[in-house]
């Protein structure tokens, strides 16, 4: 779009809903929040209230038939945007509904315009718009209230939002919906068991947003926005990529790849139940400690003792990378996992740590809280170019479930995100399981692509060559067997 | 200048308009009668305040000795010791700090002159 008239915005209060709208509201325009009862509009709508009146902004809230004044003033004082200060000095709440009450929506008008005029609010709230518009019975009524209001408003300078609990039938037949600026819908889906609050925006009159299913919290801070995961636009802008290089710190690894893979790519290490993924990321993270850098293990599998624990167990010290503030650990059971939320508040936690590495451990697990296999390719995806947008070096694991005599090395349709493969899988070897591993794809480097021998002790990790590994053939069956003679 | 709120009825008018502008009838009409009937105890005269509804919007009628005289103390104890009360736990000090906002009130001393007195 021309960048002729730079439209000015209203901040909602929360950055990341701001993000989807562009910047937020558009001033001067009149958006409908629209959800079912319990939705959130009302949080939303009184969170860009206070947000505004904190800028210096008058803002004025009309209340109708819908939540009282006297529940909505008590309620509302539960949350910690709430500033009592704010006020009367900032804040104005009036009621329309007792013009309303008596059919009298001309007089509510007069109210509603005559404390707009006196007032000169910024941003106007009427919750609940569609309590007026139930005492409307005639049509042309309706639409002329709506567009005299809009108009009015957008004449006094002042962005309006109408509040109301419109259902799916009304978003399409009442006038408000055609006339408003914006439509901003709100609702409560269930996912199994679990709720989860929703927010899309629909409608945005002279400004881009970013469509589809965005989710959101409500609690003591209000209203708390988490982008619906998506590539972010930085990746679009990348012109190019890192030619530095990052190594494991694992002897044996890094030479296959001469030397590390690149700074700003995603591995995913895959294989089976006990193969060594864990290790192997935490190996890669304390190489990272080594060389300085802040680093973040995010576990859905181990809870953190049990990582501190395991982890000693074959010589990696988590607590004294701890201690020196640069390993950041955190560990989220996976049950009821809000994925978008999950990767929203990961990279929050990256940027705000600074972190040059990133493991996630796993993909498996992440994937339980998915709600179908093409969302879950998303957002892995995204995953993937949101650190490479950050210039984080990403590692992710998963666990595939295979046996011996069969290999499956395709990724689980997660390959093509990951710019690196790394397979792990037990073979077996003169009686004795082993661990193999092997670089299946590298990007932008030279490959050496055999099949290495892996050992984890308490020295830790080590990837050799061995003698029986290269003389074997089909390794990654689990089964090898020995090469013919020459 | 300091302006009087005038006699009862008009103090009492002030009161009400200012809690139906922020609260609506409904709400205003509902915790004038819980603070009347309360107070009553201590004045008989509040229960001559009359808060019905009336076909769809809420109506009220003062106490008579309330038009002829200034500052009854029925009215000075139903807003400063009933109501006062009644509007802190139910909306904090949001709708008291609007009561403040209207100088005839302060003026005639309906209202507790500190924060301190009101809490």
């Amino acid at each position: 779009m021309p960048d002729t008239v730079k439209l000015e915005r209203i901040s909602t209060g929360t950055p990341a809903l701001d993000a989807v709208l562009s910047g937020g509201f558009p001033r001067c325009s009149m958006i409908v929040i629209t959800g079912e009862p319990g939705a959130g509009k009302t949080v939303l709508a009184l969170q860009a209230v206070f947000h505004a009146a904190r800028a210096g902004k008058r803002c004025a809230y009309f209340t109708t038939l819908s939540e009282p004044s006297l529940k909505f003033l008590r309620f509302l004082q539960l949350f910690r945007f709430f500033d009592q200060e704010l006020f009367d000095e900032r804040i104005r709440v009036h009621d329309l509904g007792s013009a309303l009450r008596a059919g009298d929506t001309e007089a509510a008008f007069r109210q509603l315009t005559e404390q707009v005029e006196q007032w000169e609010p910024e941003l106007v709230v009427i919750d609940s718009f569609k309590a007026i518009h139930d005492l409307i019975r005639a049509p042309y009524k309706g639409r002329t209230f709506v567009y005299d209001i809009s108009v009015h408003m957008a004449g006094w300078g002042t962005t309006t939002l109408l509040v109301g609990e419109y259902t799916e039938e009304e978003r399409h037949r009442l006038p408000e919906f055609a006339v408003a600026d914006g439509i901003v819908r709100l609702a409560i889906s269930r996912q199994e068991l679990a709720s989860i609050r929703e927010l899309e925006v629909h409608k945005l009159r002279g400004s881009s947003f970013v469509s589809g299913i965005h989710y959101f919290d409500i609690g003591a801070d209000g209203f708390r926005f988490y982008p619906r995961v998506r590539v972010p636009d930085e990746v679009m802008r990348l012109q190019s990529a890192s030619t530095a290089q990052v190594g494991f710190g694992i002897p044996g690894l890094d030479e296959l790849v001469s030397g590390g893979v690149l700074a700003d790519s995603s591995t995913l290490v895959f294989g089976s139940s006990g193969t060594g993924k864990t290790t192997l990321a935490l190996s890669f993270l304390l190489e990272g400690v080594r060389r300085g850098e802040p680093v973040v293990m995010l576990t859905l599998e181990e809870t953190l003792g049990q990582l501190r624990h395991n982890a000693a167990s074959v010589g990696l010290d988590l607590e004294a990378a701890s201690t020196k503030g640069l390993l950041h650990l955190s560990f989220t059971p996976p049950v009821e996992l809000s994925t978008d939320r999950y990767l929203h508040e990961t990279r929050e936690l990256v940027a705000r740590v600074g972190a040059k590495r990133l493991v996630l451990d796993s993909l498996t697990s992440l994937g339980l809280g998915v709600i179908s296999e093409r969302r879950y390719k998303e957002l892995v995806y995204a995953l993937a170019k949101s650190m490479r947008a950050l210039g984080i070096t990403l590692l992710l694991t998963m666990e595939t479930a295979e046996s011996f005599g069969s290999a499956q090395v395709t990724g689980h349709g997660l390959s093509y995100s990951a710019d690196n493969l790394l397979y792990l899988r037990f073979v077996e070897m003169d009686g004795q399981l082993e661990r193999a591993i092997s670089f299946l794809k590298a990007r932008g480097l030279a490959l050496n692509s055999g099949v290495h021998r892996m050992t984890i002790s308490r020295e830790g990790v080590k990837v050799e060559g061995d003698q029986r590994f290269r003389k074997a053939r089909g390794l990654l069956t689990g089964l090898p067997m020995q090469a013919p003679l020459p | 200048m300091i302006v009087s709120a005038g006699n009862g009825a008009a103090a009492f008018k002030l009161v009400w308009a200012t809690l139906v502008n922020i609260l609506g009838t409904a709400a205003t009409a509902s915790l004038m009668r819980k603070a009347a009937r309360q107070g009553a105890v201590a004045y008989p005269e509040l229960e001559g305040l009359v808060v019905k509804r009336d076909a769809l919007d809420y109506s009220y009628q003062v106490p008579p000795i309330w038009k002829t005289t200034e500052r009854p103390p029925a009215l000075v104890h139903l807003v400063r010791r009933e109501l006062f009360p009644l509007l802190k736990s139910l909306t904090g000090d949001v709708v008291v700090h609007r009561l403040y906002r209207v100088p005839e009130l302060t003026a005639s001393g309906y209202l507790p002159s500190t924060e301190v007195e009101h809490a």
